[in-house]
């Protein structure tokens, strides 16, 4: 059980989540920066995470660096940008091996969180700028990965889906940032978004592993006293209710196989006992194996690989998402619709609603086997006033009614049928 | 029953193996403190194995039938096994490779029905032509949702260009027309051969009793005759097909692929030359490596899109290398001219080194994940490889044997390029 959790406040809107676990060979350090999405920072936020993975002061090369990383025995630098609600999540961690697996005995965690700190607060810069050619290079990181979702046609759709259905709303922003604004940046830019984050996000540390916690937290200590902070409570999120008629988007391809995104606005689920019928009840439509769309578009029906259904709690809506031939998209609609239905009129067994709890609480007791989803688990909690711990996710599962569940179908909402063609 | 206890000194672990009177290997990695535990059965079964000899016969087979029995098995006249997992609550899966097929589920509850339900899901065969027909629409469908894959088109199109004869040149799923031709009988022919218990392996990693495992092999097991088969592969030539072939789809950046075939041959390559593999490719290609930061500097590609792996199976051997690139040959020919650099001057003792270090590293940290574990315990078992033998071979590895070892791979005249665009 993950109860050796221990928080500790660093300093106004910076908090660090110490997280004892000795079952790992490897220990990990994650800092995340949450700043309102928007468009007009979030392409700079992305190129100024990618290029603070680049160098640092003290190894001022991407070479140099990774021979540092490569000689504590294969540490793991990882950045990340995400979207928690309508906040930019700009993730930058260390993971690497406990001392007691070194071969010559060396002692290389302790390491760790200096070397997260040279990289954030100590970068390679000078006279307010970052160094131009490494601000290349970043931003050569994010076209690849702007890229790469447009590559990816399932995740390209989803996508589509999502910015027709929340137009107007921050929500709708790709949380990398945009092709052309990505490739207007300079150095300065950089050294102003670099500045701008460490003074106005909102900070969420965690320590992961079997570290000497007080000295991580002491370093950040020490390191923010040396950061003029500017602190404000924001916003992370705007739930819209939602009566309007749903819209159709189509758009062409050339594909071998079409892609079908339905987005759904949620009524807002103010409680955590709301929140987590709902979870249920996603997976009971489309979440799991034994989920009504596997069940029937794809295993009756035989109309698709995989038609599944996602829900963001935190902004209220969800997608589902399927790839199916072209002539076979309207019938796909159509059963989904009904499956739907079905849910809305309670027309599930006790044993649905046993299969898919089983299935979610496995999810959930199995979190804390990993680092990378411990992490996730806790970060993706940061705004809301309660943390709770997976296994009292998995056991509020138990309470959750069939009542509740119908409720929970009746508050969906169709918004936007988004088809990507052949 | 005798039950192996394999430790490694170095890193205090240990797990368990033995063979079950059924003729099914078995391995128990314990994982003290764990709450899920994750069990993998898999047949040296893949894509590759088109043809084969089986108890004297010879069998040919269209391409992707190991995948679509993948699909069935997870049928049987009581029902879905799916169906099954939904009552322990266990999240099953299951994947066809190039040269094996595993079945697998993940659970924190109900440990022996789960293991159960594995068992016999993998003992007990249900084709019909009803059924197979339905498979072929879903089926087709991944094929399909594959076609319009960058990434996917870019591998098997370099498969294509490397291989002549090789069945690892054939997509894993087949194509829309191979699998019209698959049917009952021929699957049944397939799941003879291969799904025979004396020709499977299972692991089981968690926090768990072998004492469980033990009884519940006892109890769902049946013995069967052991099946000798024989799998026949076509002669392959030591030269490639085409040294460069393309694609085009609608992606934003190029993406390419560049491979280095090597001579290959039945025997599998060994822990000590898998360790060795893997710290030469740290070395040439790793982060901290001439050649990647060559490419940096010049902006052909991106950090986190350049990937290199080792690829390996039976008579196929080659070292891959692939990225995003605006210019994708340029870069090809950058990596060319540095693996050409590394192999006139050799790995200097320092690279060598940290290179070691840093894959001994990366190592150890894959024995956090049951799910690495169990499948490199079944990797390994079917291509004669031991999970601490090959973590041994990291730490006793020399720059001496990485040059020489060198010398067998990377060699221009072998390679090929492949290019979405």
């Amino acid at each position: 059980m993950t109860t050796n959790i221990k928080n500790f406040d660093i300093i106004e809107g910076v908090s660090l989540k110490a997280i004892k676990d000795t079952r790992f060979k490897t220990g990990r350090i994650s800092f995340t920066m949450f700043l309102p999405l928007s468009k007009d920072t979030a392409s700079r936020n992305s190129v100024m995470l990618y290029t603070l993975e680049k160098s640092c002061r003290k190894y001022n090369s991407f070479k140099s660096l990774n021979e540092k990383l490569n000689s504590l025995y294969g540490a793991s630098l990882m950045v990340d940008v995400s979207k928690l609600g309508e906040t930019q999540a700009l993730n930058i961690s260390l993971q690497g091996l406990s001392d007691k697996y070194a071969i010559n005995n060396e002692s290389i965690s302790a390491e760790f969180s200096s070397l997260l700190c040279d990289l954030i607060f100590r970068p390679n810069i000078a006279e307010e700028s970052f160094n131009e050619n490494e601000v290349e290079s970043a931003k050569l990181e994010v076209l690849d990965i702007i890229s790469a979702e447009f590559s990816d046609k399932r995740v390209y759709a989803r996508k589509r889906c999502n910015e027709f259905m929340c137009k107007d709303e921050a929500y709708s922003l790709s949380s990398i940032g945009e092709k052309e604004n990505v490739i207007k940046l300079t150095g300065k830019d950089i050294y102003t978004a670099w500045r701008d984050a460490l003074s106005r996000a909102k900070i969420e540390m965690i320590a992961l592993g079997d570290f000497d916690f007080d000295a991580i937290v002491n370093n950040f200590t020490e390191e923010f006293k040396n950061i003029k902070r500017n602190y404000q409570d924001f916003e992370y999120v705007k739930v819209l209710s939602n009566s309007k008629k749903a819209e159709y988007k189509e758009e062409n391809m050339g594909l071998a196989q079409a892609k079908l995104v339905l987005g759904y606005r949620v009524e807002e689920r103010k409680t955590f006992k709301e929140k987590i019928a709902f979870r249920l009840m996603c997976a009971m439509l489309g979440g799991t194996p034994s989920s009504k769309l596997f069940l029937n578009v794809r295993e009756k029906l035989s109309l698709c690989y995989y038609c599944s259904a996602t829900f963001d709690s935190n902004k209220c809506v969800m997608f589902i998402e399927s790839g199916v031939e072209d002539d076979n998209i309207q019938k796909t609609k159509i059963e989904i619709s009904n499956q739907i239905d079905l849910m809305r009129e309670g027309d599930f067994t006790e044993e649905d609603i046993l299969a898919n709890k089983l299935a979610l609480q496995n999810v959930y007791m199995g979190i804390s086997d990993s680092l990378g989803r411990l992490e996730n688990f806790y970060i993706s909690q940061c705004f809301q006033d309660t943390v709770r711990t997976p296994e009292e996710y998995s056991k509020a599962l138990d309470n959750v009614t069939r009542e509740e569940i119908i409720e929970a179908a009746n508050s969906l909402t169709l918004n936007m049928i988004y088809v990507l063609t052949e | 029953m005798e039950i192996k206890n394999i430790r490694s000194k170095i890193l205090g672990e240990n797990y368990f193996s033995f063979s079950h009177p059924t003729g099914l290997k078995i391995y128990v990695y314990p994982q003290k403190g764990y709450h899920s535990t994750y069990a993998l059965i898999g047949t040296m079964y893949g894509s590759v194995n088109t043809k084969f000899k089986s108890n004297d016969k010879v069998i040919s087979v269209p391409d992707g039938i190991a995948h679509y029995l993948e699909h069935k098995m997870f049928e049987s006249e009581e029902g879905d096994a799916f169906l099954k997992y939904s009552k322990t609550g266990a999240s099953a899966n299951a994947y066809t490779s190039h040269n094996s097929t595993c079945y697998l589920f993940s659970c924190t509850e109900n440990f022996r029905e789960s293991l159960k339900i594995l068992l016999e899901l993998v003992q007990t065969p249900y084709f019909t032509d009803e059924n197979v027909e339905k498979e072929r629409g879903i089926i087709g469908q991944e094929i399909r949702m594959y076609d319009d894959d960058p990434e996917w088109a870019m591998s098997i199109n370099l498969l294509k260009a490397l291989y002549k004869n090789h069945p690892v040149n054939i997509d894993i799923a087949g194509t829309v027309e191979s699998i019209a031709k698959i049917n009952p009988e021929n699957l049944m022919s397939c799941y003879n051969a291969y799904y025979n218990l004396h020709n499977m392996a299972l692991a089981v990693v968690g926090d768990v009793n072998i004492d469980d495992v033990v009884d519940v092999a006892d109890e769902c097991l049946n013995p069967i005759n052991a099946v000798k088969i024989e799998n026949i592969f076509p002669e392959e030539p030591n030269s490639v097909v085409s040294k460069k072939i393309e694609k085009h789809l609608p992606v934003d950046i190029p993406i390419f692929e560049l491979g280095y075939k090597e001579q290959a041959l039945a025997q599998r390559v060994d822990d000590a030359q898998l360790a060795l593999s893997h710290i030469i490719l740290e070395a040439v290609s790793g982060k901290s490596s001439d050649m990647l930061n060559r490419l940096l500097k010049e902006g052909l590609v991106s950090a986190s899109s350049f990937c290199s792996e080792f690829f390996e199976g039976p008579y196929y051997r080659a070292t891959l290398f692939s990225a995003q690139s605006q210019k994708p040959e340029l870069a090809a020919e950058i990596i060319n001219d540095e693996l050409k650099k590394i192999k006139t001057n050799g790995i200097s003792e320092s690279i060598f080194e940290n290179a070691r270090k840093a894959v001994y590293g990366r190592a150890v940290s894959m024995l956090n994940s049951n799910e690495m574990i169990a499948s490199a315990i079944i990797n390994g078992h079917f291509s004669g490889r031991r999970l601490f033998s090959y973590i041994d071979n990291i730490i006793y590895a020399t720059h001496h044997s990485a040059n020489d070892f060198m010398h067998e791979k990377f060699n221009e005249e072998l390679s090929s390029l492949s290019i979405v665009r």
